[in-house]
């Protein structure tokens, strides 16, 4: 019995030793051999998580659906899908319950962002130099991201490296206020701004720079300052047009992003020239150049992008421009079609609306005579593409029947040269920030500061004289209203399905009945038919769907799933 | 724990009566992602993966990503199984009984937590233990053996099974209707809209809620007509919308199932037939065995008995609406459900075997010769397809019938 227990004794005791033996070994998953420390301890690893972080930017060609992805043009009035399974067609019918929510998306990014910062302190960077680049463009990317979920909803919660929550812990967070929200992306910005290089090499062409950060400051100064945020309070809105609360200087928000704008035009590099310039060759054509900014890179001549999404150059079989390409004859999906009601937003070629006395419209003409960059933008009947001359009439060859909708097809950001059954390729570039837009920032601003000032007019007139458009007319743009709805037409041209109007339009409206964003995005949708008989053609305009939008659409709906997920969350007005 | 028990009450009659129970736990820390097991969900990994294309080069930087978040408080799921049943048999074979009953109760089910993890939060979590279910029912299997006379005897097993299981607690988001959580219900039962048949006329659909379009119901939704899906307004609200999809029917694992073996012997002939089924199950079925021409034109049979006035009892599909999908059909409902009941006859055989006189002298010590046959027959409520077969579109091979005749020679 007593040799029993003295068994039993060192068995137990056997056992213990034997638990608390464990090795770190036994811990590792087979194959994977990186952890928090070896990440942020080693600096070329950490430079690669800081890679990962621009993974985020997406090009939006294709930005919503699954088969045939379309851009979020075709929710806004630019452009229509012609078929159901397009992912606009539940915005066209005014569902917004989780439409281009991305709300992991982008907070999946700002977390990595927030993970970087946590640990920067800990990385062996080489010299300071690169330090500071590389924590600016973090920075700057987590002000990127959180501005895309503050432009769709309103105030959401703001994650900072002390929210890196794990299983267990307590999740819930109200949502912040607009102010705070816009106050935490300007302090990114702000050091984004200090801590970023003017330029860049060229083995580093992509990564942000400190032009990219004062363009997004230009921008979300814009947006706070527009209608829609500034009058609003709380979780909706600025709360006042006056900063009397974050620098306290008193001035008004439309100044501030005249000023931010004003900042990236006159921006110098270290031997003192500009920085960006509008894109412009010696093209007899002016328009040339709009057409081409869209396929050049900096290292091209290009200098008007301050940011985009850098990619490898595609060719015809990506969805990036099959999904544009023309149907028929041109073999691409066709998925993307000017609508008529933005077909009649372009002015004529001196300078009226199709609609102001002395424009000389011809509506059995509608195509001739028009602003220059009309021929750039739109693939109409009789248009020259890729060899042929457009026939979209209702006895039409080109086309099989029911492949086009509206009459129309895009030709801005498609490369002439990438043919059906071609390899070739181009840069395709989805530009986030572009010198054109901050002129037009700037007049836009200055305008609501001062009226229809020579600078004011000046800016507009610089982005229209590259493309070869006529001066906007003086006696029709006398007062700040007459300017402003000038202006408003001018962006929805010059920067048209580079996803502005879809934005621009909300942030001029404050919600109520009958405003922009209602206007132009609700209501009838028109298409040109187009009939031949000899050699005479005819055009009629008629409405072909009725979309729907709500006064309350200017901020999306969080989506039902998170409401059921998090009782501290409100949801927005309407939903 | 076993007990053998013999009564005096009812004396000869028992043959043997075995009582027996057991109460035991078992633990498991298996979880698996599309069949692959998880491990280490206490770790915190990080991976090659990701990153984004820099320089004139257009190169490709590849990135290093955090995993999903680890759980550094996860343990293993515990079961706790308890079992009580008895094995009988009276008169010596003629008649046996052997019945039980169980009961189990799992907690710390590792539970995927998701779907309460707020977006912001920007990362996936690996598992919690957070789930709770039971499971109970019982088995009942009954034998008759009974020899005649010397030329014929035959013998009946019949089997039966019930269980039904709950889910006590999952990762439900807190503010789901509670007839919409999965939690109370049994594992899989679908959410989904009842549909209570179609449409008659315009006066029944203007009497009717609102019906769901095809927009989820909200503005902008198509105009329903005749022939399109009615759907219940569970909520009584006027209004089909979301908070009218409700917890209903059955999972995909049949709740009962049953089966019945009979054979025999009559002088050189033998025989046996063997029934099986199931039922309490669901199966949801979409693309072509519902909706004419989806997926590159396939039709099926039903599909020429759409509804039209005419035949509107005997519709075994919605109004025709052509090539592209324009109604409400194709909303997750009891229109989809396919029900999982069916008796199948999957065997049955006869044999002779020839005197062993005659084979005898062929130096043959045994000669059968049998006809068998087998998926015979099956009587089921799903006309379409195989129940079975977990088939949801009618694109998979159903069980084949096969009829042989064979012959037997032992030497």
């Amino acid at each position: 019995m007593n040799d029993v227990m003295k068994n039993i004794k060192y068995l137990i005791l056997f056992m213990i030793l034997g638990l608390t033996a464990c090795d770190d070994f036994l811990d590792r998953a087979p194959g994977v051999n990186l952890d928090e420390d070896k990440v942020f301890t080693n600096f070329l690893n950490a430079q690669r998580f800081q890679a990962d972080i621009y993974s985020g930017l997406t090009s939006r060609f294709n930005a919503l659906g699954s088969y045939q992805p379309v851009p979020l043009s075709s929710a806004s009035d630019e452009s229509e899908s012609n078929a159901g399974y397009h992912g606009t067609k539940g915005f066209n019918m005014g569902n917004y319950n989780g439409l281009d929510a991305n709300i992991y998306f982008y907070y999946s990014a700002i977390r990595k962002a927030n993970l970087f910062l946590k640990n920067s302190e800990r990385i062996p960077f080489p010299d300071a130099k690169t330090k500071d680049q590389m924590l600016g463009e973090v920075y700057f990317l987590r002000a990127f991201y959180f501005n895309e979920i503050l432009k769709r909803f309103g105030g959401m919660p703001i994650m900072t490296p002390t929210e890196m929550f794990v299983p267990g812990d307590d999740l819930m967070r109200p949502r912040d206020t607009y102010r705070d929200c816009f106050a935490f992306i300007m302090g990114d910005l702000k050091n984004a701004i200090d801590l970023m290089p003017v330029t860049l090499t060229t083995n580093e062409y992509g990564r942000a720079t400190k032009g990219a950060a004062m363009a997004l400051k230009a921008r979300v100064l814009l947006y706070a300052a527009s209608p829609l945020f500034s009058q609003k309070t709380g979780i909706w809105g600025m709360g006042g047009t006056t900063d009397d609360w974050m620098d306290k200087d008193g001035k008004t928000w439309w100044l501030k992003a005249a000023e931010a704008a004003k900042a990236v035009i006159d921006l110098k590099d270290d031997e003192g020239n500009p920085v960006y310039a509008l894109y412009k060759t010696t093209a007899a054509n002016k328009a040339d150049d709009y057409e081409k900014m869209f396929f050049k890179r900096r290292e091209n001549g290009n200098k008007e992008i301050i940011f985009y999404k850098h990619e490898a150059p595609v060719g015809f079989t990506s969805n990036e421009i099959n999904v544009w390409m023309p149907s028929g004859d041109f073999a691409g999906a066709g998925a993307v079609q000017p609508t008529n009601n933005f077909v009649k937003l372009f002015e004529m070629a001196n300078g009226r609306y199709i609609d102001e006395a002395g424009s000389n419209y011809d509506a059995s003409k509608p195509y001739q005579n028009r602003d220059p960059r009309f021929y750039k933008i739109i693939i109409y009947q009789g248009s020259s593409w890729q060899g042929a001359t457009l026939d979209m009439s209702t006895t039409t060859t080109q086309f099989p029947a029911g492949t086009f909708l509206t009459g129309y097809f895009v030709r801005k950001y498609l490369p002439e040269e990438i043919k059906k059954n071609t390899t070739t390729t181009s840069y395709h570039n989805w530009i986030f920030f572009r010198l054109a837009e901050m002129y037009l920032n700037y007049a836009e601003a200055m305008n609501e500061v001062e009226g229809p000032s020579q600078q004011v007019r000046d800016a507009v007139n610089m982005v229209r004289a590259r493309s070869g458009v006529i001066d906007i007319p003086v006696a029709l743009t006398g007062t700040k209203k007459t300017m402003r709805e000038r202006i408003q037409r001018e962006r929805g041209i010059e920067l048209c399905f580079e996803e502005q109007r879809w934005w621009d339009a909300r942030r001029w409206s404050t919600g109520e009945e009958g405003e922009l964003a209602a206007k132009w995005f609700g209501g009838p949708m028109n298409r040109v038919v187009i009939t031949k008989s000899g050699s005479s053609v005819s055009y009629n305009e008629e409405a072909y769907f009725t979309r729907i939008y709500q006064p309350n659409n200017n901020l999306y709906q969080i989506p039902l799933g998170e409401m059921y997920k998090n009782p501290l969350f409100v949801q927005n007005p309407g939903y | 724990m076993k007990i053998l028990l013999q009564t005096l009450l009812f004396g000869d009659a028992i043959t043997s009566l075995k009582l027996r129970a057991s109460l035991g736990w078992v633990g498991n820390d298996q979880y698996s992602i599309n069949d692959v097991p998880q491990r280490f969900l206490y770790l915190q990994e990080y991976t090659n993966n990701g990153g984004y294309t820099f320089g004139t080069g257009d190169n490709f930087f590849t990135g290093i990503q955090q995993g999903d978040i680890a759980n550094k408080e996860v343990t293993w799921e515990v079961a706790r199984k308890q079992n009580i049943g008895f094995e009988s048999d009276f008169f010596k074979g003629i008649l046996g009984i052997n019945f039980d009953y169980f009961y189990e109760y799992r907690n710390n089910i590792l539970t995927n937590i998701d779907a309460v993890k707020p977006e912001y939060v920007g990362a996936a979590f690996k598992v919690a233990n957070v789930g709770e279910t039971e499971n109970k029912g019982f088995e009942i299997e009954l034998k008759h053996n009974l020899k005649i006379n010397k030329n014929f005897n035959y013998y009946i097993n019949a089997n039966f099974t019930y269980n039904r299981n709950k889910i006590l607690k999952k990762a439900d988001p807190l503010g789901l209707l509670p007839y919409q959580k999965e939690e109370g219900y049994p594992i899989g039962t679908p959410l989904m809209w009842k549909n209570t048949g179609y449409f008659g006329s315009y006066e029944e659909i203007q009497n009717s809620p609102t019906q769901l379009g095809n927009n989820n119901g909200i503005p902008g939704d198509i105009e329903i007509i005749p022939g399109d899906l009615k759907f219940l307004d569970f909520n009584n609200d006027g209004v089909i919308n979301q908070a009218d999809a409700y917890r209903q029917g059955y999972g995909t694992v049949p709740e009962m199932q049953y089966g019945i073996t009979v054979g025999g012997k009559w002088k050189s002939f033998d025989f046996s037939v063997l029934f099986q089924g199931s039922t309490h199950s669901l199966f949801m079925k979409q693309w072509e065995i519902m909706w004419a021409f989806s997926n590159n034109d396939n039709v099926f049979t039903k599909h020429n008995y759409y509804w039209a006035p005419e035949i509107a009892n005997d519709a075994q599909f919605t109004r025709f609406y052509g090539k592209s999908w324009i109604n409400n059909e194709r909303y997750y409902s009891t229109y989809e459900a396919g029900s999982g009941t069916y008796i199948r006859l999957k065997n049955v055989e006869i044999g002779y075997t020839f005197p062993a006189a005659i084979t005898q002298k062929a130096l043959m010590s045994n000669v059968r010769i049998y006809f068998s046959s087998n998926n015979t027959f099956m009587w089921a409520k799903e006309k379409y397809l195989d129940p079975d077969n977990r088939d949801t579109r009618g694109g998979k091979m159903p069980p084949t019938r096969a009829y042989n005749i064979g012959l037997n020679v032992n030497f």
